[in-house]
């Protein structure tokens, strides 16, 4: 059993393409899994939730796809910290393993600890894994969390989901 | 089954403005009406809860799901004016969130005079309602939207399943709050 919560960016950093390919292939994935469940955080300056932990995602792709690209610096600090009051509510600790995946551009340097928003999901047992669609690494990403972001191409997304599932 | 409301109610600057009769304020006559409406809801049906958030440029929940009716009347009785700005999205995933894990029906109703300026867009809290089988109805005081606040209301009841309300006056928001709030969705 797994309980992962999509933390995607819609803003006009990211590669929306990348982003609908990688959730597309993740929701294909998970529906190989027995009693797997995905949800779906969208952050920019803001976050929210759009789709709680479900079986069944289909839709996860067109959810995101019709949300409006949202205005200033990305905070994914925020997403994980959305994510995981989904995760506290929804999800049963002894039950299942439970995973957020952040897919961000990471282009500008937030305001709100990405370090500390991670920190926080591990407190409730919660693995963070981080997605960079910009082909580099970021820059003002602390050395303490910078191992766990993987960089996205739509080359490897498969491999990147055989890393993180 | 359960039949879950959640009010979502704009508690912004504005709301502390008169219209018509809707007097000493907005948000006096808000506050008398939805005491009204619950209390008599609570009464006449057996398996209906009742929530409450509410929104300035942040939102909070007032009351979790619940018939008990002191606890209503006296949450209602606690409602007004909160701060500037107005972020009916944020109200709205209150809301959302807290009929997430209650079975039943689920619908909100969003109370407001516009302006929204804050927070999570509307429209982005529409499709996590949407997504969460909630019904949403939004009751507008007054006459006057922004075309931009016009066409999210516009959009959050079209997706959701909801309608939408214009009301001017007294006798017309106690009718419109217990028609909405009667009428509940089919499908949980």
């Amino acid at each position: 059993m797994i309980d992962v919560v999509a933390v995607a960016e819609k803003s006009r950093y990211i590669n929306i393409d990348l982003v609908k390919a990688f959730l597309s292939s993740l929701m294909h994935r998970l529906s190989r899994i027995e009693l797997s469940r995905l949800g779906l955080v969208v952050y920019s300056r803001l976050a929210a939730p759009v789709l709680d932990l479900t079986e069944n995602a289909a839709s996860i792709v067109d959810i995101y796809a019709k949300i409006p690209v949202m205005r200033g610096i990305p905070e994914p600090a925020l997403g994980v910290y959305e994510a995981c009051d989904m995760i506290r509510e929804l999800s049963e600790e002894s039950l299942s393993s439970r995973l957020i995946v952040v897919i961000g551009s990471f282009a500008k340097k937030p305001k709100n600890d990405l370090e500390a928003a991670i920190s926080y999901s591990e407190s409730l047992g919660v693995k963070t894994m981080l997605m960079s669609t910009t082909p580099r690494k970021p820059s003002w990403i602390p050395e303490e969390i910078a191992h766990t972001v993987l960089i996205l191409r739509q080359t490897n997304i498969d491999r990147a989901l055989r890393q993180i599932l | 089954m359960w039949s879950n409301i959640v009010y979502v109610i704009d508690t912004s600057y504005s709301m502390g403005e008169k219209y018509n009769d809707l007097t000493p304020r907005k948000i006096d006559a808000t506050r008398d009406v939805l005491a009204y409406t619950a209390t008599k809801l609570v009464d006449a049906k057996a398996l209906v809860r009742i929530g409450i958030t509410v929104f300035f440029s942040r939102a909070y929940p007032l009351i979790g799901l619940t018939r008990d009716r002191e606890i209503i009347t006296r949450s209602i009785n606690r409602l007004r004016v909160l701060g500037e700005g107005s972020a009916p999205g944020d109200g709205l995933i209150e809301a959302v969130k807290m009929l997430r894990r209650g079975g039943g029906t689920k619908k909100a109703i969003i109370v407001t005079d516009g302006g929204f300026n804050e927070g999570v867009p509307l429209d982005i809290a529409a499709l996590y309602a949407a997504n969460s089988n909630v019904v949403v109805d939004v009751v507008v005081l007054g006459d006057f939207l922004s075309e931009r606040d016009q066409r999210l209301v516009e959009f959050t009841v079209k997706i959701c399943n909801g309608e939408l309300f214009r009301v001017a006056n007294k006798a017309e928001l106690i009718r419109t709050l217990y028609r909405s709030s009667s009428s509940f969705p089919e499908n949980p």
